[in-house]
C-alpha cells in the first residue's frame, strides 16, 4: 500500500517532463496507466542503451522515467482508441499530459473539451511555454528552454568576457523542473478538489520553471538597476573547483573566519595578511595569481584527503563527484539513494530512488520502484478492468485500437 | 476580486528555514495559500548592520541599506513573502514552550538546520509528533537526516558537486565549468513542497502525520536519471559536450546581431532538418550529402555551425527565434533578466507579480511556475517586518495573556527589531 495508492492517473506523456510528473506519482503507490501511440513513447529511441545498442525496451532514459506505471497501447487517431481512453479517463483523477496543444485540441483531448466531460478532473499539462500566451505553440527543447528561461545568459560563471558563449547546464533540467512543478501543482489541485468543488487544470511552462530557480538575478535587477550577467568578476574566491590529484574539488570560503581556517590548513597564515588577497573582493580581483597559488597546494592531495582535511576544520569543500563515484559514494550507500530496478529486457538497472524519504505512520514502504512497461504490456489487464473480454480485446486489436 | 478560495487555504506552516531551499519550498506553499507563520532568529536576516559597517552581499534598494536593512534586502524579501512573522529566540526555554504550543495548531514544520539542531532544542519528530499526531514535520539538512555526512557542513554549491551534476557541465576538452545560479537548492525546495503535498493527502485519507527526510543531493540525483542509469549500461561516463547533444545536430548556441547576443537552435528530426534548410534561405543544404542523415549530420556538425552562424550573425535574436518557430524548427533567444521582465510571453501569463514592500515600494518578483485554472493567488502580500505578527500568533492564535505576551518581551524572548540595531 502506497502513501498515494488510491490515486488514479492517466498518463498521455512522451519524453521527460510529462512522464517525470506520473513517476512521481507511480513511484509513491499512484495507479499510473501510461498510454502509449502504437509506435511507442519516442523517449523509447532516446539514450543511453546497454552496449550502445538502440532498442526500445532498453532506453535507459525511458525506463528511468516509467517505473511503477502499466502501460497501454491506444490508437488515439482512431475513434475506437480514443472511445478507450475517455473511459480510462472517465474512472481517473488524475490525467497528465505534454502533448503538442493542437494535437490535443484536434483529437478532442484539449482541457476546454476534457472539463466539458469529466468536471472533476485535474488535468496536469506540461509544455514548453504554457497553455496560453503568444507562444503557446512554440516548441522546446533543454538547451532552448535554458535559454528562453533567462539561465543560459549567466552560465557559465566567471566567464572572462561576452565573446564567452552562454553554455546550458548538464542533464536535461528544464524538463524534470516543468515536471516536478506538474506533480506538486496536481497534488494541491487534488487537494483542493474538495475545497473548490470540481477538478481543473494545472498549465506548467518550462520556462517558467527555469526563471523560477534564478536566485538573484530579478532583484539585482529591480533593486539595483544591474543586469546579471556570466561576464563577472570571481566573487567571494574561493568559491568554484579547483584542480586536485585526481580531479577537480569545490572550495568555499564565504565567511571571513572560513578564509582563516583555510590558510590555516594549507599551512600558509601568512598569505591572510597579503593585501592582495585580504578580502574576498581583493582574492577576486588577484584571481589568476590566486588560482595558481592555491592550485599548487590543491595538487599535491586528492580528493578524499582535501576532503577530510576540510570536514576537521568545518570547511564545506566537496568533490566534484563523476555518476561512478555517485555510485560508491559513502553517503548515497548508506541512505540507499541508488536502488536496483529488475527489468525483464533491460536486466537489474540500478538508478537513483526516492528523492525524499517519508517514515511517519502509515508510510509503509514508499518508493517501492517496480519496472517501467513494455510496450502495450499490461493491454489486456487493463481493458479487462474495463469490462472488455478477451474476444472484445482481439476485435480491438484488429481494429487497431491497441 | 473573486471570492474563490485558494488551493491550499486552511493549512498552517511553521516555517523554521533560512538561505534558499527551504524559504523556496514553504514560499510555494504559501504562493499556493498556506498560512506560513515564519519564525525568524531575533538577530536578524543575516543583514545585521554592525556599528555602521554593513555586511557585504545583500541586495538593497540602490545599494543602501538604510535604517532598517532588515525590511530592505531584496533575496530575502523575494523568497519569504506571503507570510506573517514571529521573531522568537529559540534557545529560550519559554521559546520552546511557545513553539510547542504553535505546532499544537499547526499542519506542517520545516527546517533546514543541521540534522542535530531540531533534536537539541527538544523539537525532533517524536516530540512533536506526540504533540500532534497529525503534523507533517520536513526536514532538509543538505544531506539528510542520516548516514556519515548527515552533520557535513555545507554551502550553496556542495550538493551539486556531490550529486554529479557539477562534473557534468562544461566542454569535452576542458574541466567542469560553475552553472550561472546554482540549482540545486531550487531542486530541494520543490521536491521538499512536493513530499509535503503528499504528505496532506495521505493524511486527508489515514489521519497521520508524517516525517519527511529530504538530502539536497538525493533530490538532484534523481534529475539525472540518464546520466546514472547511462553510466550503468555503458560503463562509460557521460562526455561533457558543452551545448551539443550526444545525437542531434545541430543543437547549438548561435551568435546574433549585436552586442552579446545569442540564439539557440535544435534540431531532432529530419522533418525539422529541411525545416530550417527552408528558413535560412538554403534548401539546396537539405540535400548535401554531408548532412543528409542524422550521424553524418553530427560527424558534420562543425561545417554546419559555421553555416548557422553565418547566418544568424546578421540578425536580431528575436527576429531568428520567430521566424524559426514559425518554420516549425525549435530555437529561443538567450534572455539576460531585462528581457525576460520585457518577454511578451511571460507577461501575458503574468509570470512576474508585483509586490508591495514596504520601505522598498512595488517592484516585479517571480511568481509560482504553476497556473492553476481555480485557486490561484490573485493578491500577493510582501515579506513581513521582523516579529510583524508576534502578538497577533501569541494572543489571537494562541490566545495568551498580555501579562504573558510581555513577559516574554521583556525577556527578549521575543522581538520586534534586531538587538544591536537600535541607531
Amino acid at each position: 500500500m502506497g502513501l498515494l495508492s488510491d490515486l488514479r492517473v492517466v498518463e498521455w506523456g512522451r519524453l521527460v517532463s510529462g512522464p517525470y510528473c506520473a513517476k512521481l506519482l507511480a513511484d509513491l503507490g499512484a495507479d499510473v496507466i501510461k498510454v502509449e501511440p502504437p509506435a511507442g513513447d519516442p523517449c523509447r529511441l532516446e539514450p543511453p542503451f546497454p552496449g550502445d545498442v538502440p532498442h526500445p525496451e532498453r532506453s535507459g532514459l525511458f525506463q528511468y522515467l516509467n517505473t511503477s506505471k502499466r502501460g497501454i497501447t491506444l490508437d488515439l487517431e482512431t475513434a475506437a482508441g480514443r472511445g478507450l481512453l475517455h473511459q480510462l479517463l472517465a474512472q481517473a483523477d488524475l490525467l497528465v499530459e505534454n502533448q503538442p496543444r493542437r494535437l490535443a485540441r484536434r483529437l478532442g483531448l484539449d482541457e476546454p473539451q476534457l472539463r466539458r466531460r469529466y468536471p472533476g478532473l485535474v488535468v496536469a499539462s506540461v509544455s514548453p511555454f504554457g497553455r496560453t500566451g503568444p507562444y503557446r505553440d512554440f516548441q522546446g527543447t533543454d538547451l532552448t528552454l535554458w535559454a528562453a528561461g533567462g539561465f543560459s545568459h549567466l552560465t557559465p560563471r566567471f566567464a572572462a568576457d561576452a565573446a564567452v558563449a552562454p553554455l546550458k547546464v548538464g542533464g536535461r533540467q528544464p524538463e524534470y523542473l516543468a515536471g516536478a512543478n506538474a506533480a506538486a501543482g496536481a497534488l494541491c489541485a487534488l487537494l483542493a478538489r474538495r475545497a473548490l468543488g470540481r477538478g481543473q487544470q494545472v498549465d506548467v511552462s518550462e520556462q517558467e520553471s527555469v526563471a523560477s530557480v534564478l536566485h538573484g538575478a530579478v532583484t539585482k535587477w529591480s533593486y539595483q538597476g544591474q543586469v546579471a550577467s556570466r561576464v563577472a568578476q570571481h566573487m567571494g574566491a574561493p568559491n568554484e573547483a579547483h584542480l586536485c590529484k585526481d580531479g577537480y574539488m569545490h572550495l568555499q570560503c564565504t565567511e571571513e573566519h572560513q578564509w582563516h581556517r583555510f590558510v590555516e590548513l594549507m599551512g600558509t597564515p601568512e598569505w591572510s595578511q597579503l593585501p592582495v588577497f585580504a578580502t574576498t573582493h581583493d582574492r577576486g580581483e588577484n584571481y589568476d595569481a590566486f588560482s595558481l597559488m592555491v592550485e599548487d597546494w590543491s595538487q599535491r592531495y586528492t580528493k578524499q584527503e582535501i576532503l577530510d582535511q576540510a570536514a576537521a576544520a568545518r570547511l564545506p569543500f566537496a568533490p566534484l563527484q563523476t555518476m561512478a563515484e555517485v555510485f560508491q559514494d559513502p553517503q548515497v550507500r548508506y541512505r540507499e539513494a541508488i536502488v536496483a530496478v529488475e527489468h525483464p529486457e533491460a536486466g537489474p538497472v540500478p538508478m537513483p530512488g526516492a528523492p525524499y524519504k517519508l517514515s511517519g505512520e502509515g508510510a509503509g514502504s514508499p518508493w517501492a520502484l517496480r519496472p517501467a512497461p513494455r510496450l502495450g504490456e499490461h493491454n489486456l489487464e487493463v481493458l479487462e478492468r474495463l469490462g472488455y473480454s478477451r474476444a472484445d480485446c482481439v476485435r480491438l486489436r484488429q481494429m487497431g485500437a491497441i | 476580486m473573486t471570492t474563490e478560495k485558494m488551493v491550499l487555504e486552511g493549512i498552517r506552516v511553521l516555517d523554521l528555514t533560512r538561505a534558499w531551499a527551504g524559504p523556496l519550498a514553504v514560499r510555494l506553499l504559501a504562493d499556493m495559500g498556506a498560512q506560513v507563520i515564519k519564525i525568524e532568529r531575533p538577530t536578524g536576516r543575516g543583514v545585521a548592520v554592525v556599528s555602521g559597517k554593513q555586511r557585504t552581499g545583500g541586495v538593497y534598494p540602490g545599494g543602501e541599506p538604510g535604517a532598517h536593512p532588515w525590511q530592505r534586502e531584496g533575496i530575502y524579501n523575494k523568497f519569504n513573502r506571503n507570510r506573517l512573522s514571529l521573531a522568537i529566540n529559540l534557545t529560550a526555554p519559554q521559546a520552546v514552550a511557545v513553539f510547542k504550543d504553535l505546532a499544537r495548531v499547526s499542519d506542517v514544520v520545516v527546517d533546514n538546520f543541521s540534522a542535530r539542531v531540531m533534536d537539541n532544542l527538544g523539537l525532533g519528530y517524536k516530540v512533536l509528533s506526540a504533540i500532534n499526531p497529525a503534523l507533517i514535520q520536513l526536514q532538509m539538512p543538505a544531506f539528510g537526516m542520516t548516514g556519515p555526512y548527515r552533520h557535513y557542513v555545507t554551502g550553496g554549491s556542495i550538493s551539486e558537486t556531490f550529486a554529479g551534476l557539477s562534473w557534468l557541465m562544461g566542454y569535452p576538452d576542458r574541466g567542469p565549468l560553475a552553472s550561472g545560479a546554482r540549482i540545486c537548492d531550487p531542486i530541494a525546495g520543490l521536491m521538499g513542497c512536493s513530499a509535503v503535498l503528499t504528505a496532506l493527502r495521505h493524511r486527508r485519507r489515514s489521519g497521520h502525520g508524517q516525517h519527511i527526510d529530504l538530502s539536497h543531493g538525493e533530490a538532484i540525483t534523481t534529475f539525472l536519471g540518464e546520466a546514472a542509469v547511462g553510466y550503468v549500461m555503458t560503463g562509460r561516463l557521460p562526455e561533457r559536450l558543452g551545448n551539443r547533444h550526444p545525437t542531434y545536430a545541430p543543437h547549438n548556441i548561435y551568435r546574433c546581431r549585436g552586442e552579446d547576443s545569442w540564439v539557440t537552435i535544435t534540431v531532432t528530426t529530419d522533418e525539422e532538418w529541411g525545416a530550417l534548410c527552408q528558413a535560412i534561405g538554403q534548401p539546396e543544404l537539405a540535400r548535401d550529402e554531408r548532412f543528409a542523415e542524422p550521424p553524418v549530420r553530427w560527424q558534420h556538425q562543425d561545417e554546419l555551425d559555421s553555416i548557422i552562424e553565418a547566418w544568424t550573425s546578421q540578425r536580431d535574436h528575436h527576429e531568428v527565434m520567430h521566424h524559426l518557430q514559425r518554420q516549425g524548427v525549435i530555437a529561443a533567444a538567450v534572455l539576460d533578466i531585462k528581457e525576460m521582465l520585457e518577454d511578451p510571453q511571460l507577461q501575458a501569463r503574468g509570470f512576474y507579480v508585483s509586490v508591495d514592500q514596504p520601505g522598498v515600494g512595488p517592484l516585479p518578483y517571480p511568481g509560482l511556475p504553476i497556473k492553476f485554472s481555480r485557486g490561484q493567488r490573485l493578491r500577493w502580500d510582501p515579506c513581513p517586518d521582523l516579529g510583524e505578527h508576534n502578538r497577533w500568533a501569541l494572543q489571537d492564535l494562541l490566545g495568551y495573556g498580555e501579562e504573558e505576551v510581555q513577559e516574554l518581551e521583556l525577556a527578549g524572548t521575543i522581538v520586534s527589531r534586531p538587538p544591536g540595531n537600535l541607531e
